[in-house]
């Protein structure tokens, strides 16, 4: 036992050493004041494989990459070593020399109905690999594949975790304006594999996810203009529905433990915020005004919720406990601020704000500090988080809205294809 | 040409530009100057301790020293006591024990003169070296690894000739410890190649090699010729000093403008992708070796212990950086306190926005 502990300490001992001694025999400190937000130039060669396998994966991963405002993929076509084996030591020197910083080689296989797929990112200075992994899956998935491995390339270049290999619900939008056909719309993040999850025989809006599972919970409006607040498992197809409520019905939004659904019920003029348990199917009513509390969205630790109210005069952002109680004005800014959506990472609440006949989506600290506005324009709106909270997709009306996806920094704008319009994006969490 | 009184403008006009004219070449000619642009010099004030280390000690320590003392080959004959500094705590320990043998052997009074001699019955250890055959003795400790070493020692520097150069290059590792290998090492630096061949030729007068001769200095009893440094104490190991402790040090206002040269140059090329997590930015420190050239000795390393995945893709960024802009250009003026810049760290700004 003793040499065991002793082992133990001194291995403990050496692997702080380094650290230790770096600090202490460093002589001249030189502290940078600024820093340049680039893209990273990335190489993405095609990877090897069957066919055309190895270069859609690569022209996935790329338009992934390249979305997020981080990488910027270089032009193929300056590529010096056309072929890039995985097996192999790249050439570092052909790819210093079109200036990538980052360099990624794989190879696909398939077998079967089964795909192996493997990649490795390679820092191009120090010629060093930066991460590598390999993942077999079914043949089809292949897309799938292509957005692990931009979420693996990602993560390790910002520290920040993935957020491609995540579908968005919305609500799709056909037909002449006053007589569109709205359905619910599954998509990849990058708008890819479109699929219908309903009919358009009846009105459906607020689709949002479960935090936890492959469901998602909305407000569906019959012909006959009944409300109600549906579940879908977007998996099975299964659904039903959460409760009919007298009145109209706004925002349904789950609890991060997916649990309960945290929503607005309108009562003679007034609406106030309630939650209903899904499986006692019991509610329980958080606020108590006269005025019309709405969009209410839970903090990721489940103990505040933050809504819009117009108690004060006009529409605003307050906080409260999750269990109700009194609530705090957080917004104070310019216009009307509404449909607060709590960050993942807890760090952010993202919003909507009209001010004048412009509306803007923003974000600020829960504490209402730092507000910022991320895009402005004639009309924006319903801002929804990527699982890493780094990214948000909204719509924004065009003469017919179009998804968008921005980050918190303001640096990225990219629009999101979809097959005709769409509104009210809702992200998923990452499929794992 | 004839004035006209009767229209007295012109004149009177001209003798009033005239006045003017005379009035201010001699008012305005006592206006101060401008004073002339002075070029300024940063100035540091330094205390006398700060400039004696900045120019005593030695440059080709080998290695560094944490506590570096001066070298001292011989014991001085008559103690060089510096009594200026009572008060330094080094000073200290050696007092209380020569105290009491004093006290054993006469009276109180007498102290100051026997001190001298004591400070030297505590060095007896070292021994080796009072002998006088600093050849022999060499390394101690040492030796048992490198069996050939015990030739090289040839104590006359006549032995310059041929072989010395041979064998000098084995015995390398150890010149630090005795003034005459260093001295023959040096004698072996000047002469630039260890070519033991071309020595002899050059020197006709030399005496060819002979293994008998170089045994008879070997078991010589003779005097070192070298004078060696003199001291209180016995300070074998003192040679090797420390890199810094002599060297030219960089002073306040050379530090910040070589920092702000790298800063500038790591800057161009600190591109880090956006929406980056910046509460704990500051903790993304990267440490650096520079060669003399301005070029990297090796990887910047991470110096944060930081395990945060944000921290480490800053200092990633950092560490790309680093090695993209390099080679730094570093002025020529710098080189000499290589030792003071040869490890710089480098942290990110407090914010990345």
């Amino acid at each position: 036992m003793t040499p065991f502990i002793s082992r133990r300490s001194l291995a403990l001992g050496l692997a702080a050493t380094p650290l230790v001694a770096a600090a202490a025999r460093a002589e001249l400190i030189v502290s940078l004041d600024r820093a340049n937000f680039q893209p990273m130039p990335i190489a993405i060669p095609d990877l090897q494989g069957e066919g055309d396998l190895g270069a859609r994966v690569a022209a996935v991963i790329a338009n992934d990459l390249q979305r997020s405002g981080v990488f910027a993929p270089i032009d193929k076509r300056a590529f010096i070593d056309k072929a890039v084996s995985p097996d192999v030591m790249p050439q570092f020197d052909s790819w210093r020399a079109i200036n990538a910083q980052a360099l990624v080689t794989g190879r696909v296989q398939r077998d079967s109905a089964r795909m192996h797929a493997e990649f490795r990112l390679w820092d191009v200075a120090s010629g060093e690999q930066a991460t590598g992994q390999q993942y077999t899956t079914d043949a089809n998935n292949w897309r799938r594949v292509a957005h692990l491995i931009a979420d693996a390339i990602y993560s390790k270049i910002t520290g920040a975790g993935g957020f491609f290999d995540t579908r968005v619900v919305y609500v799709d939008e056909t037909g002449p304006k006053q007589a569109r056909r709205k359905r619910l719309a599954l998509m990849d993040q990058d708008g890819a594999n479109v699929r219908y999850l309903t009919e358009g025989n009846e009105l459906v809006v607020t689709p949002r996810f479960s935090p936890t599972s492959q469901e998602v919970t909305y407000m569906a409006f019959a012909s006959n203009g009944d409300a109600s607040v549906r579940l879908l498992n977007i998996e099975t197809g299964q659904r039903e529905i959460v409760g009919n409520f007298p009145g109209m019905t706004f925002s349904p939004r789950f609890s991060p433990d997916g649990e309960r659904v945290v929503m607005s019920l309108e009562q003679s003029g007034n609406a106030n915020i309630y939650t209903m348990d899904l499986r006692s199917r019991a509610t329980t009513r958080l606020t108590d005004t006269s005025a019309i509390d709405t969009s209410p969205s839970y903090s990721p630790d489940g103990s505040q919720i933050v809504f819009e109210s117009d108690r004060g005069g006009a529409q605003q952002l307050y906080i409260m406990g999750s269990s109700g109680g009194p609530a705090r004005r957080i917004s104070f800014g310019q216009g009307r601020y509404s449909t607060p959506v709590w960050s993942p990472k807890g760090d952010y609440i993202a919003f909507t704000r009209q001010s004048g006949n412009s509306f803007g989506i923003g974000v600020m600290k829960p504490d209402g500090s730092a507000e910022r506005i991320l895009t402005e324009g004639f009309h924006n709106e319903g801002p929804t988080w990527a699982p890493n909270g780094r990214y948000l997709m909204f719509f924004r009306d065009q003469g017919g809205a179009k998804i968008f996806m921005a980050d918190v920094t303001g640096r990225v704008d990219v629009a999101v294809p979809t097959p005709s319009f769409g509104s009210d994006p809702a992200w998923s969490p990452l499929l794992g | 040409m004839k004035i006209d009184w009767s229209e007295p403008g012109l004149p009177l006009s001209a003798a009033a530009h005239a006045a003017l004219l005379v009035v201010s070449l001699i008012g305005l000619s006592s206006a101060q100057p401008f004073a002339d642009a002075e070029e300024t010099l940063p100035v540091e004030i330094i205390t006398s301790d700060q400039f004696s280390a900045m120019t005593k000690g030695e440059k080709t320590a080998k290695e560094v020293q944490p506590a570096p003392k001066p070298r001292i080959d011989k014991v001085a004959e008559t103690e060089q006591l510096k009594p200026t500094q009572g008060a330094d705590p080094t000073d200290v320990p050696t007092p209380p024990a020569r105290a009491p043998e004093i006290s054993d052997a006469t009276s109180a009074p007498p102290l100051p003169p026997t001190r001298p001699p004591d400070p030297v019955k505590p060095e007896p250890k070292p021994e080796p070296q009072k002998t006088a055959e600093p050849q022999k003795p060499e390394p101690p400790k040492v030796d048992a690894e490198i069996p050939k070493p015990p030739e090289k020692p040839q104590p006359q520097k006549l032995a310059k000739a041929p072989d010395p150069p041979k064998e000098l290059e084995k015995p390398k590792p150890q010149p630090p410890q005795f003034d005459k290998i260093a001295q023959l090492l040096e004698q072996k630096k000047v002469e630039e190649q260890p070519k033991p061949v071309k020595p002899p030729a050059k020197e006709k007068g030399e005496p060819s090699f002979s293994t008998s001769a170089i045994e008879k200095l070997l078991v010589s009893k003779e005097k070192p010729q070298a004078s060696g440094s003199v001291g209180a104490q016995l300070q074998k190991t003192a040679s090797l000093g420390t890199q810094t402790g002599n060297a030219p040090k960089l002073s306040p206002s050379m530090r910040d403008a070589l920092a702000g040269l790298l800063k500038d140059q790591v800057q161009k090329c600190f591109d880090i992708p956006p929406g980056l997590d910046e509460t704990k930015i500051q903790q993304a420190q990267v440490r650096v070796v520079f060669k003399e050239d301005g070029s990297l000795a090796e990887r910047p390393q991470v110096a944060s212990s930081s395990s945060d995945p944000g921290v480490r893709a800053v200092a990633g960024a950092l560490q790309r950086a680093i090695m993209r802009c390099a080679p730094y250009q570093i002025p020529a003026q710098f080189l000499p306190t290589f030792n003071e810049w040869k490890d710089t760290l480098f942290t990110p700004p407090e914010s990345l926005g």
